[in-house]
């Protein structure tokens, strides 16, 4: 199951959807607002995407996700827009026979997603500048 | 020929517009595409070297060549999860 949501998203459902009577491992990953970068205060952040290619992306993750590990459920969430801190941004859940699989997946996944899946974040730092993220670039920063 | 480019996040912010469009000779590539960008967007000069372009919701290599009909998108480097 893949979606983008705009609300707070439901753990309990996403681990309800994760559930499979052949399970003997489920993984819930969540990815949290971090008070803290580098010593620098968030006061929030905004994530913005490009909804077409994000669910053909995460789609394509979860069927290769599935060719490597003999996954029973694969669970990705992301929220979009404005999220305080300690509010999840993602949330992904995988179920598997065994927890080998459940863990290497669910790591995999969100590893992955921050490299290709088109969606980004923007920091409101406490001290009222705004920045794209953009790990790893050395970016110049964005106005 | 005439494409459309959706613009994103930093890219969008720096063009001052979510999608605008080229007018392209047929046969253009990616490559072309992104000079015809820095062109008509120099606030996205220093930027879209750091960008992939996304065809049909995939990303696309510069020598790709381009058609009409297809979705373009200028893709920043990614910071979900």
């Amino acid at each position: 199951m893949i979606q983008l949501v705009h609300e707070p998203i439901d753990t309990q459902a996403i681990l309800a959807a994760a559930a499979h009577p052949h399970a003997g491992a489920v993984v819930l990953f969540l990815g949290v607002t971090r008070q803290l970068t580098a010593g620098r205060e968030t006061e929030s952040l905004d994530y913005e995407c490009y909804p077409e290619m994000a669910i053909c992306k995460l789609r394509e993750l979860e069927e290769q996700a599935r060719a490597k590990w003999p996954l029973l459920h694969c669970v990705v969430v992301h929220r979009l827009g404005h999220l305080e801190i300690s509010e999840a941004s993602i949330a992904i859940a995988v179920s598997s026979p065994h927890r080998r699989a459940a863990f290497e997946a669910g790591q995999w996944l969100i590893d992955t997603i921050k490299e290709v899946v088109p969606i980004w974040k923007q920091e409101n730092w406490q001290d009222g500048s705004r920045e794209w993220v953009h790990p790893g670039t050395g970016l110049p920063k964005a106005t | 020929m005439i494409v459309w480019v959706k613009l994103f996040a930093a890219a969008r912010q720096r063009a001052g517009t979510p999608a605008t469009n080229f007018s392209l000779a047929e046969g253009a590539t990616v490559r072309d595409l992104r000079a015809a960008i820095v062109q008509e967007y120099p606030t996205l000069a220093d930027f879209l070297p750091h960008c992939r372009i996304a065809v049909d919701r995939d990303f696309a290599p510069d020598d790709h060549v381009l058609t009409e009909t297809q979705e373009v998108g200028i893709i920043p480097p990614v910071s979900g999860g």
